[in-house]
C-alpha cells in the first residue's frame, strides 16, 4: 500500500462510454470527486444518471461494451485503470469492497455461509480454522444474534436484512480501505433498511473505512454521508457537505428533485408536488450547453450553448450552474395550492371487511381475522413491512386471492365472491387495481391503445364512438398523448408505463382503486407526477383508494386514514393525522422512527430486534410482543392477544399499554429501552 | 463482490426505469427485451452462421421446387445395365442398385423432408403450445394429470411410438407428418409450460383477470404473444430434430415410398451396398442430411443469440 | 446321352432291381431321361452306388465324373482345422420335432442324421440306411439300417429308434413340423419295425418321391434315440453324426468337437465354431475381417465384395424365387392379356445380372425351376416384347394404360425388384405405385382379408427352396378352398379348373417321363393365363475363405463341415 494520508478515492475528469451498436455513447462526462480517508460520500442521481457505472468503473466491472475513455482514477494512491489482471484481483481482495442492492447475486447459493466468508478469510492469507472463527467473529459484529447457526445455513434460507448484513461482513472481512455500497438497502423494508444503515454507520467508525455511498433515496444519503455529489445525465452538477446541499440546493435539477418529495405536513388536498418536467437525455445526447437545460425553468440561450463549469458557492460548495443564486427561486413546474382539492367526497362505508383471514397452503397465515371498513370517496392507507398482509389483503379483496371460509367482503352492502371469476360484471368494474409495477402489470405485446380500450369495452360496455371518447378523455386527464397510443409497453419510460396502468384501473370508472406501491418502481421526479394525477383523478372520479405503500412519507400525504399492519392483523387505524401525529402502537412508532428524513434529524430511534416472525407461526399473545420495545413486564403480552381498541372517535390501536400511557411515554420518553415497564 | 463480475450490467436501482442497464435507452427504449422485432433481422442478417444456414437451405428449397429441371437425369429412370457404377463425369455422384443417378435423386429427394419438416414441426409446435398453454395456465390436477402423462410419453423412445402410430396408421407421408407432430408435442408443451409459468406471476394476468376475461383469451391473446419468442426458438431446435426424425424413419421405411427420391428412403435402399464399396450411393444422401441438419441449427443458433441478446 | 448300350450286361444288372427301378433304366437306355435326371432318380428308388456305376458303363456312359460322389466322397484337406462358421440365428429352441427355420435346421444336422442325404445335385445318397426299395406300386418302402452305429450317449442305434422317430413326427395330435410333409402320406401306424435293421414304411397313398421325406430335405428327420424327450434335446444335441455338441448358446452360437467313434469316416476339423448372425453384413464383414471362415448363406445384394474372386462362392441352384401376383379377379387384371402384357415389359437376364449379378435362372412364370428335374425345358421362354405388351393391353381395352398399386415386403433385393417392374410397366403405360411394408405387417395375419400379401392387387412376395416344386404349384395356384384347405397363399385369386386338374396328375404321376409332360403342359396353361410372374429363380450362395475347402452347403439350409480344412 502507498500512502496512509492522502484521500481514499481521487476520480478525476472520468468519462465512460458504452459501445452500443458500433457508437459510442458518453455515459459518464467529466465526473471529479474525492472521497478523503474515513469520509462517507454519497452519490445521488435517478435512474440514468450513471451512478451505478461509477462504481463499476472504479473497479473495472464495467460490461464488455464499456470503457473508461478519459480521467484518472486513484484509489487509496493506486490506479486501477493500468492495474494488470494480478494486480486488479489484488485490489479487489483487499483494498476495495462493494456491496449491491441484491444480496443474492453476491452469494453462492450453492456453498454454506459459513464458508463463504471464511473463504474471504482465507484469500486474505488466514488458515482454515482462524478463518473459521474470524467468519464468525464478523458476523457478530454485524450484529448476527447467533452467528454459528447463521453459519451453517445456505444464502436462500435467509432473509434480505440477514443477507445483506452477511454480505457487509464479508465486505468488511478484508478491512478495505475503500467500502462502495450501491443501493445496498433499496431492496429492504424501512425498518431492517434502518436497521442495516444504523449498522453501516456503526461499522465505518469501527473500522474507519472511507465510504462511497450511491442511492436514489436522497433521505438516505442525506442519513449516511457526509458530503454528497448529484449525478445528472452522467454528469455531477451539484457537490458539497449533505446537510447543505439538501438544505438550500444551488442547482436547479437538486432543486426540482427535493420539490418532489412530499415533506411532512403537505397533504394532498392542499399542497400539489411539483415536478420536473421533460425528460432525461438519453445516453450519447449531444447537448451543447447545459445538460439539464432542456428542462430547466432558469435556462436562458447560454445554458443551451454553453457548458457550464462548476461554481464555487461557498462552504466548500460547487454547482454546475450559471445561474446557481437564483436556484432556489426556481419556479415551479405545477401550481403550489391545489385549490380544488377539497375532501368533500368521504361518505359512508363502501368496501367492509369483516373477519377476512387466507391461509396459504403450509400454514402461512397471511391474514387474521381483519375488520375494515372503506369510506366512499376517502383514500385508505394500508402500511406495515414485507409480509405484513398488505398485498395479500388487496387481493383478496380484488377476488385475485380467494379468503378462507367466514370472510366477508361487502361492495355497497353485497357480498362478494371470494373469486374474481365469479363475480359479475359491474362489480368487477367497481374493483380495479394500479400494481406496483407497471412492466408486469401491463401485456408487452400489446398496444396501449387495446390495453385502455379492453376495460372500456369490457367492463364499462362501450363501443364506437363512445369508446373513442372516453379513450381520448382518459388519455388526457393521465397526461397522455394520442401518439403514445399505437406504442407497446416496452417502448415507454416507467412514469408513462405507470400512466397506461392508471388509465386502464380508471376506464371502467371504478368505485375503489387498489394502489399497490405505484410508484415505488419510480423515480422520484416521476412519483411526483404519478402522485398529483392521482390527488387530481380522485377528484374528478370520485373514486375510493385503498393506498398500500412502505414510503410513509407518501401515505401520509395522500390518505385520509391509516391502517397499519402486523404479521396479517390490524396494529391500528386512524385518521391519518392522528396516527402520524401519536400517540401510536409501538410497532407504528418503530415504523415511523425507521424512515430516514431529509433534513437528517432523526437522532433517536426505536429499533425493532430480530426479524418478523414466521407467519406460518406467529407468537403467542400479541403477535408484536417479540420484537416490541415496549413489551410491558407483566406477561400479558406474551400470552394474551390485546383487542383493538378504540381510544379516540375511529382511532383503534391493539396495545394492552392503555392509549393516554402510550401518549405519555412517546411526548416524554426519547431513547426507549428494551423491555422498559411502565 | 464476488459474483458480480462477468455478469452483464447490473441493473440501476429503482426497478423498470433502469431494466436495461447503463447502455441502454432510458426513456424511450428502443428494443423491447423478448420482442422480436424488425431490428431482429438485421442482427441476424449481420450474423454469418445464419447467412451459411439461411443459403444452405434456400438451395434445398430450391432443389424441392425446381429439382426436376436441374436434375441432369431423370431420377425414376433405371438402366440396369450401368448399375453400382462410381462417379464419374457422366454421373456426378455414381449410380445406384438400379442404375439411377444419385445426384439427380438426392437433388429432387430433398422434395418430401422439406416439406414434412416443417409441417410436422408446426403441427407439433401448434399441439404443444395449446397444450403447454393449458398446462401452465390452469395449473392444478389439469397440469398434473396432464404432466403425469407428458412424463410418461417421454419416458418412452420416441422410435417406439413412432412404430405404434405407423403401425396404426400406415406408411405415408401423412402419417410421417402426424407422428413426429405428435412426438414433439409432449416435448414442445413442456418448454411452453414453463414458460407460461414465468408469465403466470405477472400482474398483467391478474389485470386480465379483474377485466372477467375467459381463460382462453388469456391464454391465447394475453400469455401466447408473451411466450412467442420461447416457442419460436423451440421451433427452430425441433425443426432439427425433425430433420432428423423424417429421415429416420424414411430410412425405416416408413415415409415416401420407392421409387419416390428421398434421402432416407435411398440410404437405407442402397446402405448394404457400404460393404461392396458403393459408397457414393450412401454418402451423398447422407451428406444432404446432415447439410440440412447443419443448416438448421446455425439458424436456430442465430436465432436463440439474437433473442438473448 | 446314350452311346453303345452293353445290353447283355444291361439286363444283368436290371436282375438286380426292383420293377420301378427298372423301369427308371429303361427310361434312361432309352433316352428319355439325362443322364442327371437318371442317377438322381435311381438314388430316390434305391439303387445303390456301385449298381449305378455298372448301370452306367453299361450305358456307355462314365461314372466318374461328378454326381453319385459329390463333395461327400472326395476330401483333400488336412483334418484337426477349426473351422468358423456365420449363420442365420435359429429363431426358436432347438427342438427336432418343431424346428422350422434355417438356423435351427443346420443346428440339428451337425450332430443328427438323416436316413439319407438329399445331395446338392437333388441325389438321394445312403446314411443311416444302407438301402431303401420300393414294393410293386411304390406304396411300402423298405429301410436297412446301418449296423454298428452308435449315438453320441453310447447307445446303439435299431430299427427301434428309427421307428421311435418316425412315429413321433408323424403324430397327427402332435405339433411335428414335418406334419405339412407327412400329412396323407404316412401316419404313425404305417412305422413298422421288420426287424432290429430293418424297417418298412406303409404309405397311406402310393408315392415314388417318398425317400425324399426320409432324407435332409425333410430336415426335422434327425434320428433320435427311442424314448427321447425332444423338448431337452437342446441341452445334448444326441445324435449319430461326426460332431459331438461342445457347448450351445441360444442366439450367440455353438460349437461342435470331432465324433471319434463315428461310424463312418472321421470329420476333419477338430472343432467347429459357429456364430449366429440376425442379418446378413455383419456375417459379411466377419468373414472379410477374418472372424469367421465361412459364410452359410448370402444373398447377392450387399454381398458384392465376396463375388470379386477373394472368396470361394459355393453356388447351388435352388428353386428359391419371388411370387409377383396380380389379381385375376380383380381391376384390370381380369384380362389375362393385361397380366401377359405386364410380364412381357420384363427384361429378365438384365433383372438377373442387377439384382443378382447373374447369380440366378430366368424364370417363366411358372413354379418349375430349372433345378427340377421334371421341370419341361422345350418350353420356349418369355422374353420381353413391349411391342407385343402394348398390342395385348389395347386389345384389353387399356390402350391409355391404367395405374394400379403393388404392394411388397420390405426384405433383401425385392423392394429393388419391384422397382424395376414399375419402371417396366411404365414403359406400356401402367402405372404402378408401391408399398413397401415391413414383412409382419405385409404378411399380416396370412388369412384372406387381413393380409396385404393375399389382398393386394398386385403383390411381390418370397419364396424360399423346396426340392419338388409340389408346393409352389399348389397353395399358391390352386383354386381357394377354404373348407379343402386348398390354395391358402393364392394372392392371385387364381381360379382354373384345367390347371387344377393337372396339377392333381402331376402329383400322382410317379416318374419323371410322365411328371415333365404334365409340367409341359402346366407351363404352357401358365404361360397363357400368367396369374403369377415368376420372374428369377435366384442361386443358393455360400461363401468361404480362400483358404477353406470341403465345405458342403445344401440349398435347404444345410451346412456340412465334416469334410472342410483349411490351408
Amino acid at each position: 500500500m502507498t500512502t496512509d494520508s492522502g484521500p481514499a478515492l481521487v476520480v478525476s475528469n472520468m468519462d465512460v462510454s458504452y459501445k452500443v451498436r458500433g457508437q459510442d455513447r458518453r455515459a459518464l462526462k467529466n465526473v471529479s470527486f474525492t472521497v478523503a480517508r474515513g469520509e462517507s460520500y454519497g452519490l445521488v442521481g435517478e435512474s440514468g444518471s450513471g451512478k451505478s457505472t461509477v462504481a463499476l468503473a472504479l473497479v473495472r466491472y464495467l460490461p464488455r461494451n464499456g470503457r473508461v475513455s478519459a480521467g484518472t482514477v486513484s484509489i487509496n494512491g493506486q490506479d486501477p485503470l493500468g492495474m494488470g489482471k494480478a494486480e486488479l484481483r489484488e485490489l479487489r481482495a483487499k483494498t476495495i469492497s462493494m456491496v449491491y442492492q441484491e444480496p443474492g447475486r453476491a452469494l453462492n447459493p450453492s456453498l454454506r455461509v459459513g464458508e463463504q466468508i471464511a473463504e474471504v478469510f482465507e484469500i486474505a492469507g488466514e488458515k482454515s480454522d482462524e478463518a473459521t472463527a474470524s467468519a464468525e467473529n464478523m458476523l457478530r459484529k454485524v450484529q448476527i444474534s447467533d452467528p454459528g447457526r447463521v453459519m451453517r445455513r445456505y444464502p436462500y434460507e435467509l432473509s434480505g436484512g440477514m443477507a445483506q448484513r452477511v454480505v457487509i461482513a464479508m465486505a468488511l472481512a478484508v478491512s478495505p480501505s475503500l467500502l462502495i455500497l450501491d443501493e445496498p438497502t433499496t431492496a429492504l423494508d424501512a425498518t431492517v433498511e434502518a436497521e442495516v444503515l444504523d449498522l453501516v454507520a456503526a461499522l465505518r467508525q469501527e473500522f474507519d473505512t472511507s465510504v462511497l455511498f450511491i442511492s436514489h433515496n436522497l433521505a438516505v444519503i442525506a442519513k449516511m454521508c457526509d458530503r454528497v455529489g448529484v449525478l445528472y445525465a452522467g454528469e455531477l452538477v451539484e457537490e458539497g457537505p449533505a446537510r447543505q446541499v439538501f438544505d438550500d440546493p444551488r442547482h436547479p435539477y437538486t432543486v426540482g428533485l427535493l420539490r418532489c418529495i412530499p415533506r411532512r405536513g403537505q397533504r394532498k388536498d392542499r399542497d400539489r408536488l411539483d415536478t420536473i418536467p421533460g425528460f432525461l437525455p438519453g445516453p450519447g445526447h449531444n447537448l451543447a450547453g447545459c445538460v439539464f437545460a432542456p428542462r430547466c425553468a432558469l435556462a436562458r440561450d447560454r445554458c443551451r450553448t454553453e457548458p457550464p463549469p462548476f461554481f464555487d458557492v461557498g462552504d466548500l460548495r460547487t454547482a454546475r450552474c450559471f445561474f446557481h443564486e437564483q436556484a432556489p427561486d426556481l419556479p415551479r413546474a405545477t401550481p403550489a395550492s391545489a385549490a380544488a382539492l377539497a375532501t368533500d367526497g368521504i361518505g359512508g362505508p363502501l368496501v367492509k371487511i369483516e373477519k377476512l383471514s387466507k391461509t396459504f397452503p403450509g400454514g402461512v397465515q397471511a391474514l387474521a381475522g381483519v375488520d375494515l371498513t372503506v369510506h366512499r370517496g376517502e383514500t385508505l392507507g394500508l402500511v406495515g413491512e414485507s409480509g405484513s398482509g398488505k398485498t395479500t389483503l388487496a387481493r383478496t379483496l380484488l377476488g385475485l386471492t380467494s379468503a378462507d371460509q367466514g370472510s366477508v367482503l361487502t361492495l355497497d352492502g353485497k357480498q362478494l365472491s371470494a373469486d374474481a371469476r365469479r363475480r359479475p360484471r359491474d362489480v368487477l368494474r367497481a374493483l380495479q387495481i394500479v400494481f406496483q409495477n407497471p412492466d408486469s402489470a401491463l401485456n408487452r405485446r400489446h398496444t396501449v391503445r387495446s390495453l385502455i380500450s379492453r376495460p372500456l369495452s369490457r367492463l364499462a360496455g362501450l363501443s364506437g364512438t363512445g369508446l373513442r371518447d372516453r379513450l381520448a378523455e382518459l388519455i388526457s386527464s393521465v397526461r397522455l398523448e394520442e401518439r403514445h397510443l399505437a406504442l407497446r409497453p416496452g417502448q415507454l419510460s416507467g412514469g408513462l408505463k405507470q400512466r397506461v396502468a392508471i388509465a386502464r384501473a380508471f376506464g371502467a370508472r371504478p368505485d375503489v382503486v387498489v394502489c399497490d406501491e405505484p410508484t415505488s418502481a419510480l423515480d422520484v421526479s416521476v412519483q411526483a407526477a404519478i402522485l398529483n394525477l392521482l390527488a387530481d383523478l380522485q377528484q374528478q372520479e370520485h373514486a375510493t383508494y385503498l393506498f398500500i405503500s412502505h414510503d410513509l412519507g407518501l401515505v401520509r400525504y395522500l390518505s385520509d386514514r391509516i391502517v397499519v399492519l402486523y404479521l396479517g392483523r390490524v396494529m391500528e387505524v386512524g385518521p391519518a393525522e392522528v396516527v402520524f401525529t401519536g400517540p401510536h402502537h409501538p410497532y407504528t412508532e418503530a415504523l415511523f422512527s425507521a424512515v430516514p428524513s431529509l433534513d437528517g434529524q432523526r437522532p433517536d430511534r426505536i429499533k425493532l430486534e430480530g426479524e418478523i416472525p414466521s407467519a406460518a407461526n406467529p407468537p403467542s399473545g400479541c403477535v408484536f410482543h417479540t420484537r416490541c420495545p415496549r413489551k410491558l413486564s407483566t406477561g400479558v403480552c406474551e400470552s394474551t392477544e390485546p383487542p383493538l381498541l378504540e381510544g379516540e372517535p375511529g382511532h383503534l390501536i391493539r396495545c394492552h399499554i392503555p392509549l393516554t400511557e402510550l401518549r405519555t411515554i412517546q411526548l416524554s420518553e426519547s431513547v426507549p429501552s428494551q423491555g422498559s415497564s411502565h | 463482490m464476488t459474483d458480480i463480475a462477468g455478469n452483464a450490467a447490473p441493473l440501476e436501482p429503482g426497478g423498470p426505469l433502469g431494466t436495461l442497464g447503463p447502455a441502454g435507452d432510458m426513456v424511450t427504449v428502443a428494443t423491447p427485451v423478448t420482442a422480436v422485432p424488425r431490428s431482429a433481422w438485421r442482427l441476424l442478417l449481420r450474423r454469418p452462421t445464419f447467412i451459411i444456414g439461411a443459403v444452405i437451405i434456400v438451395f434445398w428449397v430450391f432443389c424441392a421446387i425446381f429439382g426436376h429441371a436441374i436434375a441432369p437425369y431423370n431420377p425414376l429412370e433405371q438402366q440396369l445395365l450401368f448399375n453400382n457404377t462410381g462417379p464419374s463425369s457422366a454421373h456426378w455422384f455414381g449410380t445406384d442398385t438400379l442404375g439411377r443417378d444419385v445426384l439427380s435423386r438426392v437433388l429432387v429427394g430433398a422434395r418430401d423432408i422439406l416439406v414434412v419438416t416443417p409441417l410436422a414441426t408446426i403441427l407439433g409446435t401448434i399441439l404443444g403450445t395449446a397444450l403447454g398453454l393449458a398446462m401452465g395456465y390452469l395449473g392444478g390436477p389439469f397440469d398434473l394429470v396432464v404432466g403425469r402423462f407428458v412424463e410418461a410419453v417421454l419416458a418412452l423412445p420416441a422410435v417406439i411410438i413412432a412404430f405404434l402410430f405407423i403401425v396404426a396408421l400406415g406408411p405415408s407421408t401423412t402419417t410421417l407428418i402426424v407422428v413426429i407432430g405428435l412426438i414433439f408435442t409432449p416435448l414442445i408443451a413442456r418448454t411452453v409450460r414453463a414458460a407460461v409459468l414465468t408469465e403466470r406471476n405477472l400482474d398483467y394476468l391478474s389485470s386480465a383477470r379483474l377485466l372477467g376475461e375467459r381463460p382462453l383469451r388469456i391464454m391465447f391473446r394475453e400469455i401466447l404473444p408473451n411466450v412467442m419468442p420461447a416457442i419460436l426458438v423451440e421451433f427452430t431446435v425441433r425443426l432439427g430434430y425433425a430433420v432428423f426424425a423424417v429421415a429416420t424413419l424414411s430410412f425405416l421405411g416408413f415415409g415416401v415410398q420407392p421409387p419416390t427420391p428421398d434421402w432416407g428412403s435411398d440410404i437405407a435402399a442402397d446402405y448394404s451396398g457400404l460393404l461392396a464399396g458403393y459408397w457414393w450411393q450412401v454418402l451423398f444422401p447422407a451428406l444432404a442430411i446432415a447439410s440440412l441438419v447443419t443448416a438448421v441449427n446455425l439458424i436456430t443458433d442465430s436465432i436463440e443469440q439474437v433473442l438473448n441478446s | 446321352m446314350t452311346g453303345n448300350i452293353d445290353h447283355k450286361r444291361l439286363g444283368r444288372l436290371r436282375e438286380d432291381q426292383g420293377e420301378i427301378a427298372n423301369h427308371i433304366i429303361d427310361e434312361f437306355a432309352a433316352g428319355r431321361l439325362s443322364r442327371r435326371d437318371f442317377i438322381r432318380r435311381a438314388t430316390v428308388v434305391g439303387i445303390s452306388v456301385p449298381a449305378l456305376g455298372s448301370i452306367l458303363a453299361a450305358c456307355g456312359s462314365s461314372s466318374t465324373s461328378s454326381g453319385t460322389s459329390g463333395s461327400t466322397a472326395t476330401a483333400t484337406g488336412a483334418p484337426g482345422a477349426v473351422i468358423k462358421a456365420g449363420i442365420v440365428t435359429p429363431t426358436a429352441a432347438i427342438n427336432p420335432v418343431t424346428v422350422a427355420d434355417q438356423g435351427g435346421l443346420d443346428m440339428l444336422a451337425q450332430t443328427g442324421e438323416y436316413l439319407c442325404l438329399s445331395s446338392q445335385t437333388l441325389q438321394l445318397q445312403p446314411v443311416l440306411a444302407t438301402s431303401w426299395t420300393p414294393n410293386g406300386n411304390s406304396d411300402i418302402w423298405t429301410f436297412k439300417i446301418r449296423q454298428g452305429v452308435k449315438f453320441h450317449n453310447g447307445q446303439a442305434l435299431t430299427a427301434d429308434d428309427v421307428v421311435y422317430t418316425y412315429q413321433l413326427h408323424t403324430n397327427p395330435k402332435g405339433n411335428a413340423n414335418a406334419l405339412s410333409a407327412f400329412g396323407g402320406v404316412l401316419a404313425p401306424a404305417g412305422v413298422k419295425k421288420v426287424d432290429d435293421f430293418t424297417v418298412a414304411f406303409h404309405l397311406s397313398a402310393p408315392n415314388g418321391n417318398f425317400p425324399y421325406l426320409t432324407s435332409s430335405d425333410n430336415y426335422n428327420m434327425i434320428i433320435l434315440p427311442k424314448g427321447y424327450d425332444p423338448t431337452k434335446w437342446e441341452s445334448t444335441f444326441v445324435g449319430t453324426g461326426p460332431f459331438k455338441l461342445g457347448s450351445y448358446t441360444p442366439k450367440s452360437g455353438a460349437t461342435f468337437t470331432r465324433n471319434a467313434s463315428y461310424w463312418g469316416k472321421k470329420a476333419l476339423p477338430s472343432q467347429t465354431v459357429f456364430t449366429f448372425y440376425d442379418s446378413q453384413n455383419p456375417s459379411i464383414l466377419a468373414l472379410t475381417g477374418g472372424t469367421i471362415d465361412v459364410v452359410g448363406q448370402f444373398a447377392v445384394s450387399g454381398a458384392e465384395e465376396l463375388l470379386t474372386g477373394n472368396y470361394n462362392i459355393i453356388k447351388l441352384k435352388s428353386a428359391a424365387h419371388r411370387q409377383l401376383s396380380m389379381r385375376c379377379d380383380q381391376g384390370p387384371f381380369t384380362d389375362a392379356r393385361v397380366r401377359q402384357a405386364v410380364a412381357l415389359t420384363l427384361n429378365r437376364p438384365q433383372i438377373v445380372q442387377a439384382l443378382f449379378k447373374g447369380y440366378a435362372d430366368v424364370g417363366n412364370d411358372s413354379p418349375f425351376a430349372p433345378v427340377f428335374p421334371s421341370t419341361n425345358t422345350s418350353i420356349p421362354q418369355r422374353t420381353a416384347d413391349v411391342a407385343k405388351a402394348k398390342s395385348l393391353l389395347t386389345a384389353a381395352g387399356h390402350a391409355a394404360g391404367f395405374s394400379t398399386q403393388l404392394v411388397t415386403e420390405q426384405f433383401v433385393e425385392i423392394p429393388q425388384y419391384a422397382q424395376i417392374v414399375a419402371q417396366a410397366a411404365q414403359e406400356i403405360g401402367v402405372k404402378i405405385n408401391l408399398k413397401v411394408e415391413s414383412s409382419s405387417a405385409y404378411y399380416g395375419k396370412a388369412t384372406f382379408g387381413n393380409s396385404d400379401w393375399l389382398d393386394a392387387t398386385m403383390s411381390l412376395v418370397d419364396y424360399g427352396h423346396r426340392s419338388v416344386p409340389n408346393v409352389f404349384l399348389t397353395a399358391p395356384l390352386v383354386t381357394t378352398n377354404a373348407a379343402k384347405g386348398t390354395g391358402p397363399w393364392n394372392a392371385a385369386h387364381f381360379k382354373n379348373a384345367q390347371y387344377d386338374k393337372l396339377v392333381g396328375q402331376y402329383i400322382a404321376a410317379s416318374d419323371v417321363s410322365s411328371q415333365k409332360t404334365i409340367a409341359g403342359q402346366i407351363e404352357t396353361l401358365l404361360l397363357d393365363q400368367t396369374p403369377i410372374i415368376f420372374g428369377y429363380f435366384y442361386n443358393y450362395l455360400t461363401a468361404t475363405a480362400k483358404n477353406v475347402t470341403g465345405v458342403y452347403p445344401t440349398a435347404i439350409g444345410h451346412l456340412f463341415l465334416y469334410n472342410a480344412a483349411k490351408s
